[in-house]
């Protein structure tokens, strides 16, 4: 069975790969028995889903605040 | 050709890529008058080197490398200016041993979803991504925030695949440390 260490990688990695049939199985045998590997795997998931709204909220500046801008570089 | 700062439509450097630059910043700094201080000063500098910029790269590639280094040199002076230990949240031992501790608390984070609209929990979050290390900050923040490959990353910070992994690890109990002090225990 892969230990802790090997299991939080795999744990890090399928967030945003592919992970084998071989290391998905050995994931999941190793979360079946690992309270602390599943309590990680959880909280990844709500960081993930936390970075996602993150990214749907963009920053924009004001026009006003683009003519400042645009006003102070031209007199520079 | 030598160019000269007359070449430049400063209105259309605004208008074009201060957007992109400040949304860059602002998601890095959280604090929106610094990201917009920091697309100002990256004008500025982009306007002073015009005649040295040799056209390698587009100029949205050149401003955004000048806005990162600007960004950079923030972090530092942060963490410079710090007066209270971080290390609670801080280790700059990327060894590959020591990968998981044992006493950290994985308590459940309940009901988090329902705060995904506050501003707040974005705010703490941010902050707490400010607590991080320079280096586990800028690779947390182009692999969670920007998308980057992970490879691309490997390759920009000069780290092995397997070190990335443990950075991220790293990156995420300290996020969760802070995360629980900041905005959970209130």
């Amino acid at each position: 069975m892969i230990d802790c260490k090997k299991a939080v990688q795999l744990i890090d990695r399928k967030e945003f790969e592919n992970l084998s049939a071989k290391e998905k199985l050995n994931l999941r045998i190793h979360n079946a028995m690992c309270g602390k590997c599943r309590g990680y795997k959880r909280f990844s998931q709500i960081l993930k889903s936390l970075f996602g709204k993150i990214t749907e909220h963009q920053e924009c500046l004001t026009c006003e605040e683009k003519e400042k801008m645009k006003q102070k570089l031209s007199s520079h | 050709m030598v160019q000269t700062k007359a070449d430049i439509d400063l209105n259309s450097w605004v208008d074009d890529y201060s957007d992109m630059l400040f949304n860059f910043a602002a998601n890095r700094v959280n604090d929106r008058d610094l990201a917009k201080d920091l697309v100002q000063d990256t004008f500025f500098s982009a306007l002073k080197a015009w005649e040295r910029f040799e056209k390698k790269s587009t100029v949205k590639t050149w401003l955004f490398s000048i806005l990162k280094r600007k960004i950079i040199d923030h972090w530092r002076q942060q963490q410079s200016r710090k007066t209270k230990p971080i290390s609670q949240y801080t280790t700059n031992d990327e060894d590959e041993n020591n990968w998981i501790e044992a006493t950290t608390p994985y308590s459940e984070v309940n009901e988090t979803e329902a705060f995904f609209e506050n501003n707040e929990l974005r705010s703490a979050l941010m902050g707490c991504i400010d607590l991080l290390p320079e280096k586990q900050k800028g690779i947390f923040i182009d692999k969670f925030i920007d998308h980057k490959d992970s490879e691309e990353i490997c390759n920009e910070y000069e780290i092995t695949s397997s070190n990335f992994w443990v950075i991220i690890h790293r990156a995420k109990i300290q996020l969760k440390g802070c995360l629980d002090k900041k905005w959970f225990e209130n």
